[in-house]
């Protein structure tokens, strides 16, 4: 645990030594609040709740969470740093952990730093606080997942730029798994109950659920196995490609 | 060799170890959505995904089984997953159902096949299937429910769109099959209720809402007493009454019957008629009508008079007549009232959150009434009673609000009336009454029966206004793939059904009635547009009367020329030019003085976006420029440290 900790820690503060985090938190803020404001039309909808604010959020994270997530394991890989880092008196698990961990904390704060939104809300109106904290954290284990699911196609290459649209990939199947362009994919040759199961795996729906103010254990379920099971691949990965 | 083989199985065995966990995460997902089931935080304000102690308590008191019948065609889920999740949510629900009943609720779910006998069934119990595609099919989302005495109710279509009502809905069914036989309700109107040849005799929503729980008996014009089993009567905008009914109505309310009344100032609704149903009644024969019972009961109303009211006036466009201009303005006749006009102590009115009135009149008490009025909707004390004869006849919102003096009073729209009440009639039946009977035993025998003070405690609800019943002050009505769906916007039904149930003494689904309602407006934005509009009303009108007055002079000035064919004097002519450039300057002030108004709005948006938009990555950018700076001299101190 101790040594998950000591790799976050490295991890994060190499984040802000680097001008990339500041241009992603930047750019982020910017097209959270431009597409609220600009497609979403929240003032015109004179209503007191941040619905068109997280409405964006999973299309959002489905190019910058990739760039979060492609330099994870790929710059390692291509700058060398990686045999030595697997040298390292910790396990490789501590290490794809502590990586992991460090990214999602990083989109952690680039979320909370939209609390203006939530000020500005509070301020021209009485919004229901619970939903909107239910959406919050809805939006960060959806970064999370999102996260997991870059870091582990990461671990695959050593260009980044496969590593990016590779994530993509991947992230959109997982979040459009519950609508019927996928779902039209399966039905053709998969029996019914496959097909439900697969639109249960949508990001998609799992996240509109926890942002209307609920959250199920199940939605936390899902969540957290999408993230566990990409970071054991990861770790799995990594294994594999030691020494190769 | 040996090492590649070494390297090999490796790479084997993680793959291998990756399919297993992929396998394994789908395997817990599958199962996770089977066996974990209504596990939830609910954080939203009103708990709007717990169940409410209303349906827990109908839920425990079941004495009888009930079948519960969900039909779900599975075709549904290729439409999105948002109607599949809608389904499940119900299907939850219905497990808690059940769970709570103590086996008193069994449940079977069916996917009706186009052609089936599932499908033959579900139209069979009431389901509204939903054309699918061109070949006909249909597809079904519904329950349908049955008691042991073989007595039916179903919910056509569980539309989402009414899914903050879905536990109300299910309530609502499974307690009209716990309780088949539905009390009576004698309901006496002049209103179009039942619709009008205008709507093809479409009945207003409220009063499906109304037959879901009693069995409404109207009162036709020749009646002259009440159905005999009537548990509550409601008097809805009646005109005229006979004197026989009146005096029924007064026995029965003496005799502790349950009486929801209102006096209705102005009944807007009755426009709806046409101009078949000739003119419109003049303001106040509503009140007029049931005035004699009011004022036995210890309440009297300002016949003819509606509370105008400026916090809650809502907002409409209105062409200025004497500019032409589309204007926006509080029209003080029409209330949109919310938080904390209603009584939070009283059961009927406790979960309200906004209810729309047009043109409600005020009760108050009696000078020396025995009895008192307990408040249960209420106005702020910027009102004002004015005549409805002001807005009986083409309504000017802008002269309404100029003519509008805040009286500094609160007015009751709606109140309880407590304590015991009299009769109206305290030297027994009315003569006139008597003579219309057949004999003289029929006489004798109503004049025995006669009582002049209650021996219990009134129930009696009164409310000033009638036209809150009618669909547009409540609900809009949307066409959910062809079927009509009523979405409420506002809670007027919920308050009429709960005061008609409270008043019979029923609780259990009044707590749930206003649930799953609410509407959070940006209440600052709107403010200040209020305001800004008052504001250039009041300048608006400043400079019209010093434009009509300039051009009344200027015109007089003209006249006096072609008249007395006097030439006017250069200064006269001078003082022509002069006001006519100060009326375009006028003109011209009051363009600016609209846009100025509309800035302050349109500025505080501004701000907004640009606060949210670029504040806080502002503030990062600058940030890390700072950083980068300071790394770098820090850098730079460090290599002149070293290399000297």
């Amino acid at each position: 645990m101790l040594n998950v900790w000591i790799v976050a820690r490295r991890e994060l503060s190499a984040y802000f030594t680097s001008p990339l985090a500041y241009v992603f938190i930047v750019i982020f803020l910017a097209l959270a609040g431009g597409l609220t404001f600009f497609f979403g039309q929240w003032l015109e909808r004179g209503q007191a709740d941040l619905q068109v604010f997280f409405i964006y959020h999973p299309y959002l994270y489905l190019f910058l969470i990739p760039a979060v997530g492609m330099r994870l394991w790929a710059e390692e890989r291509k700058s060398g740093t990686i045999e030595f880092l697997l040298t390292l008196p910790v396990t490789t698990g501590q290490i794809v952990i502590g990586k992991f961990l460090a990214a999602w904390v990083f989109a952690g704060i680039a979320l909370a730093l939209t609390f203006p939104m939530w000020i500005t809300v509070n301020m021209l109106g009485q919004p229901d606080n619970g939903v909107i904290l239910a959406a919050y954290i809805g939006s960060w284990l959806m970064a999370g997942g999102f996260l997991a699911l870059s870091a582990c196609v990461s671990a695959l290459t050593k260009n980044q730029v496969i590593a990016f649209v590779l994530a993509s990939a991947l992230c959109f199947v997982f979040m459009m798994s519950g609508v019927e362009i996928i779902q039209s994919f399966f039905r053709a040759w998969t029996p019914q109950t496959f097909v439900e199961s697969v639109s249960e795996l949508s990001f998609l729906t799992n996240f509109n659920e926890v942002s209307q103010g609920v959250i199920d254990i199940r939605d936390l379920v899902f969540f957290f196995s999408v993230i566990g099971i990409a970071l054991f691949v990861n770790t799995a990965i990594v294994e594999a490609k030691k020494g190769v | 060799m040996w090492d590649r083989i070494r390297n090999a199985d490796r790479q084997v065995l993680a793959w291998a170890t990756i399919g297993l966990a992929i396998v394994f995460f789908l395997t817990l997902n599958a199962l996770s959505n089977t066996v974990l089931t209504s596990t939830r935080l609910d954080l939203t304000e009103d708990r709007l995904f717990t169940l409410s102690s209303g349906t827990r308590d109908v839920l425990s008191t079941l004495e009888e089984p009930i079948d519960l019948r969900f039909y779900y065609s599975q075709r549904f889920d290729e439409i999105g997953p948002n109607i599949a999740r809608h389904a499940d949510r119900v299907r939850e629900l219905l497990d808690e159902y059940e769970r709570l009943s103590n086996g008193m609720i069994r449940i079977e779910e069916f996917d009706p096949q186009p052609f089936s006998t599932e499908e033959d069934l579900a139209v069979s119990d009431g389901l509204q299937g939903l054309p699918f595609d061109q070949s006909g099919a249909r597809a079904y989302f519904g329950v349908s429910g049955a008691n042991s005495t073989d007595d039916q109710d179903a919910i056509g279509y569980l539309a989402p769109e009414r899914s903050p009502f879905l536990e109300y809905d299910l309530t609502r069914l499974i307690s009209n099959l716990a309780e088949p036989e539905k009390p009576v309700v004698a309901l006496l109107t002049d209103l179009p209720f039942q619709g009008t040849q205008f709507d093809n005799f479409t009945p207003w929503l409220i009063l499906d809402g109304l037959r879901q729980f009693f069995d409404v008996k109207f009162l036709d014009k020749d009646a002259t007493a009440l159905p005999e089993d009537t548990e509550v009567l409601v008097i809805a905008g009646a005109h005229t009454i006979k004197d026989e009914l009146l005096y029924a109505m007064d026995q029965f309310t003496v005799n502790g019957g349950q009486v929801l009344a209102f006096a209705d100032p102005f009944a807007e609704t009755m426009a709806m008629l046409g101009p078949t149903a000739g003119q419109l009644p003049p303001p106040g024969v509503g009140q007029a009508a049931i005035e004699p019972l009011l004022n036995a009961w210890g309440v009297t109303v300002a016949r003819g008079e509606f509370v105008a009211n400026l916090d809650d006036a809502v907002r409409v466009g209105f062409p200025n007549p004497e500019t032409g201009q589309q204007v926006a303005v509080d029209y003080v006749a029409w209330l949109t009232l919310q938080g904390d006009r209603f009584s939070k102590t009283d059961a009927v009115s406790a979960q309200l959150q906004r209810i729309v009135v047009s043109t409600a009149g005020a009760f108050m008490s009696a000078e020396g009434a025995e009895t008192r009025l307990e408040p249960l909707i209420y106005t702020t004390p910027t009102s004002d009673l004015m005549s409805a004869f002001e807005v009986s006849q083409q309504p000017n919102p802008i002269a309404l609000l100029d003519r509008f003096e805040p009286q500094d009073t609160v007015y009751n729209l709606a109140a309880r009336v407590i304590g015991k009440v009299k009769s109206a009639y305290p030297d027994g039946p009315p003569e006139n009454v008597l003579e219309a009977l057949e004999d003289d035993a029929a006489a004798e025998a109503l004049r025995a029966a006669h009582k002049s003070e209650a021996d219990t405690d009134a129930n009696i609800i009164l409310v000033g206004d009638v036209d809150m019943l009618a669909n547009q002050n409540w609900a809009q009505v949307q066409d959910v793939a062809g079927e009509q769906v009523a979405i409420p916007t506002a809670n007027n039904a919920d308050f009429f059904i709960n005061a008609i149930d409270n008043l019979r003494g029923s609780q259990g689904l009044v707590g749930l009635r206003g649930r799953g309602f609410s509407i959070r407006p940006f209440e600052v934005i709107e403010e200040m547009r209020s305001e800004a509009d008052n504001k250039f009303r009041n300048k608006e009108q400043e400079l019209l009367a010093r434009i009509a007055e300039m051009g009344e002079t200027i015109e007089r000035l003209q006249r006096e020329e072609q008249t007395t064919g006097a030439i006017l004097t250069s200064q006269q002519q001078s003082e022509i030019d002069n006001f006519r450039l100060e009326m375009l300057d006028s003109r011209q002030e009051l363009r600016n003085v609209q846009r100025s108004l509309r800035e302050d709005v349109e500025s505080l948006e501004r701000r907004v976006r640009v606060f949210n938009i670029w504040a806080a990555p502002l503030v990062i950018a600058v940030l890390a420029i700072l950083l980068a700076i300071v790394r770098r001299i820090r850098r730079s101190r460090y290599h002149r440290t070293v290399l000297h």
